[in-house]
């Protein structure tokens, strides 16, 4: 059954759609008889009537038609007790009637997707509203954020906030805690939890003492600022709330002997924007973390051939896993028991049956710390991209996933040209510019599935999956051609920069060694040539 | 609250296709047990038979609105101390203030996100 929700939801929406000529077709007639006859009792019929009508085109997902209808429903309220009505109030509703009817003609004739079910993941803005009247503060961080590709809407007070902020909620909202009160602070809190993208909670305050703090946290919030506010911070801190999941989304092996369980958290975990995989057999899991690499492990804890808290102590005699999370899945309740899975290596128990919300919140903070961890062990600290031991155990694995699934491969080796005389002629913090500006083009020249490293100094590496010798060396001469036309802009100078590249592929090598030995030979050779180009070791 | 699993909510709303809607996402979402009233009215009769945890009411529902249900009802044997938690397309500070004054564990907003609904009964469930 609970496979089927998706469709569930999607037909009722499909049917619910169908009704929405009737529903306006009922409510005409109502104002029909009613401007024959006015009565306050079909009055009250009728304003309920557009009540509902506002209400479940909301829930429906179709905000124009209840924006449509809330109009006509406020309009309505204060004349409910007027024993008559004037030829100016007949037409005002009229006109409203007939935006509802317009509304509902256009949601009619559109094709809509219905996106209700991804609400969990979708970026629905990238605004963020500040609830302050701190001119200099507004104008730096509003000026640092447009550069990030955010808006700020500064907003004086709540009244104004809370318009905005039902029109078009925000990623993040920023309030003074020293200038709100504590039920509209609350109030706040409530309306940023109730919504389907969860805009964060960001606290700024004079004090920036310990009773502060916990207020700030109190109020759910994610992040706090004492000031003077250092917008640079902020804005990196909104640029890390919202990153989260969109730009690495997280991987999640789940094992359970039930097949529907499984491939109910699959669902619901996939919803929420993250790459999951499912064991039903336990005994797969060695092969299956080698060849997923999870960021976090959701486990039964009862299953027939061996239970999770073994399995959670096999992994963790490796030494690979040893910092991957763990959480429990079970129907037991008794902490006694749940504590000694958690000294046998588990993160966290959830019990069954897990509200799909909830599910996802745990998953995603655990994760997400994990995650933080791991990139400071496994990630070079100035460019972000995998360091050099990590990205040679990537290939490592990769080669033999490509073995298995008989699929090509290629690994690229990229240096940049003359790098000494960059840092010669212009300082080593300009070297360091180069260098990050490679790596940001990197990423946006490869695809998210392809993996890249900074293999040492100005030597970068890259692992394109599913791809051939001939498309790894177009793809590689775009990125060499996008890069030697950026132009560096030092003081008064400006300078451009090259790279050469080296390209091996499997299967025409097959083993790690003689892979990366090739890639670099095929880079010398391009250094050799002349430098600026890509070459294949196959063309040597 | 947080000793006791939520297990069954009794839930008023007159509006058949958001009864619907709510339907998935508290049994088949939330895995809760639900009793259906569409008034207040219908909330007062199934109370004599029922043990709900926990009540769920439309504020806005014709005849008998979400408070006077909830006032009546706690006239019942039983019923005294129910939790409740009430649901309103008009969602004002004053508001939440006067529902949580009335004793509501949560005040939710409608139109209601029927993915992130049990989440957030659950939450206020268990914080309470």
């Amino acid at each position: 059954m609970k496979d089927d929700i998706k469709e569930k939801l999607h037909a009722l929406f499909v049917e619910y759609k169908k009704k929405l000529p009737d529903k306006f077709k009922n409510l005409q007639e109502q104002w029909q008889a009613l401007t024959q006859q006015w009565d306050t009792s079909p009055l009250k019929d009728f304003h309920r009537a557009v009540h509902s009508l506002c209400g479940s085109a909301g829930t429906y997902c179709y905000p124009s038609i209840s924006n449509a209808a809330r109009e006509l429903e406020v309009y309505l309220k204060p004349l409910l007790d007027n024993t008559s009505i004037s030829l100016e109030e007949q037409q005002v509703i009229v006109q409203c009637l007939q935006a509802i009817e317009r509304e509902i003609h256009q949601t009619i004739n559109t094709q809509e997707t219905f996106d209700i079910l991804l609400s969990v993941t979708q970026r629905s803005s990238t605004a963020v509203y500040l609830l302050d009247n701190n001119e200099s503060l507004i104008k730096n961080l509003s000026v640092i954020l447009e550069e990030a590709g955010y808006t700020l809407r500064a907003v004086k007070d709540i009244k104004t906030l809370e318009n905005e902020f039902l029109k078009n909620p925000p990623l993040v909202l920023i309030i003074d805690i020293d200038k709100i009160s504590a039920p509209d602070s609350e109030y706040l809190v409530g309306l940023c939890r109730q919504q389907k993208t969860k805009p964060c909670l960001f606290c700024i305050a004079q004090n920036g003492d310990i009773l502060t703090r916990l207020k700030s946290v109190r109020l759910g919030s994610t992040a706090f600022f004492q000031k003077p506010i250092d917008p640079l911070l902020l804005a990196k801190k909104i640029e890390q709330s919202d990153s989260i999941i969109l730009l690495n989304p997280y991987r999640i092996l789940i094992v359970d002997d039930s097949l529907s369980l499984a491939q109910y958290y699959s669902l619901i975990l996939k919803e929420a924007g993250m790459i999951v995989q499912y064991i039903t057999n336990p005994l797969l899991l060695i092969e299956t973390m080698e060849d997923f690499q999870p960021d976090l492990l959701l486990m039964d804890i009862y299953m027939p051939q061996c239970s999770g808290l073994e399995l959670a102590c096999v992994l963790r005699q490796e030494p690979q896993y040893t910092s991957i999370p763990i959480l429990f899945l079970s129907t037991e309740e008794d902490r006694v028991k749940q504590l000694s899975a958690l000294n046998l290596g588990g993160d966290d128990f959830l019990v069954k049956p897990i509200v799909p919300h909830d599910l996802v919140n745990v998953v995603i903070s655990r994760a997400k710390r994990a995650g933080v961890l791991s990139s400071f062990i496994k990630k070079d600290s100035l460019t972000g991209l995998l360091n050099h031991t990590n990205i040679l155990q990537r290939l490592e694995i990769e080669i033999i996933r490509a073995e298995r699934n008989q699929e090509t491969l290629s690994f690229i080796m990229i240096d940049i040209d003359h790098f000494k005389q960059i840092n010669d002629n212009y300082g080593h913090p300009v070297g360091d510019l180069v260098i990050k500006k490679l790596s940001s083009l990197l990423m946006s020249s490869f695809r998210k599935t392809d993996i890249i490293g900074r293999y040492g100094g100005e030597e970068f590496a890259v692992i394109l999956l599913e791809t051939t010798p001939e498309n790894a060396r177009k793809n590689c001469d775009d990125l060499r051609i996008k890069f030697s036309k950026f132009k560096f802009n030092i003081d008064n100078h400006s300078f451009k920069s090259t790279i050469s590249a080296g390209i091996a592929s499997y299967p025409d090598l097959s083993d790690l060694n003689t892979l990366i030995s090739a890639a670099d030979n095929a880079l010398y050779a391009a250094k050799h040539n002349g430098r600026n180009q890509v070459i294949n070791y196959g063309s040597i | 609250m947080a000793n006791k699993p939520l297990k069954t909510i009794l839930y008023a709303e007159d509006e058949a296709d958001i009864r619907q809607i709510a339907q998935i996402a508290l049994e088949d979402l939330g895995g809760f047990s639900v009793i259906y009233c569409s008034n207040g009215y219908e909330v007062l009769e199934a109370a004599k038979t029922a043990c709900p945890d926990l009540l769920l009411l439309d504020v806005m529902m014709p005849g008998m609105d979400g408070p006077t249900t909830l006032h009546e009802l706690k006239k019942y044997p039983g019923f005294e101390n129910i939790p409740v938690i009430f649901m309103t397309a008009k969602i004002q500070s004053e508001e939440i203030m006067h529902y949580k004054a009335l004793g509501a564990l949560e005040v939710i907003a409608k139109p209601f996100d029927p993915m992130a609904l049990a989440g957030i009964i659950q939450t206020a469930w268990t914080k309470a």
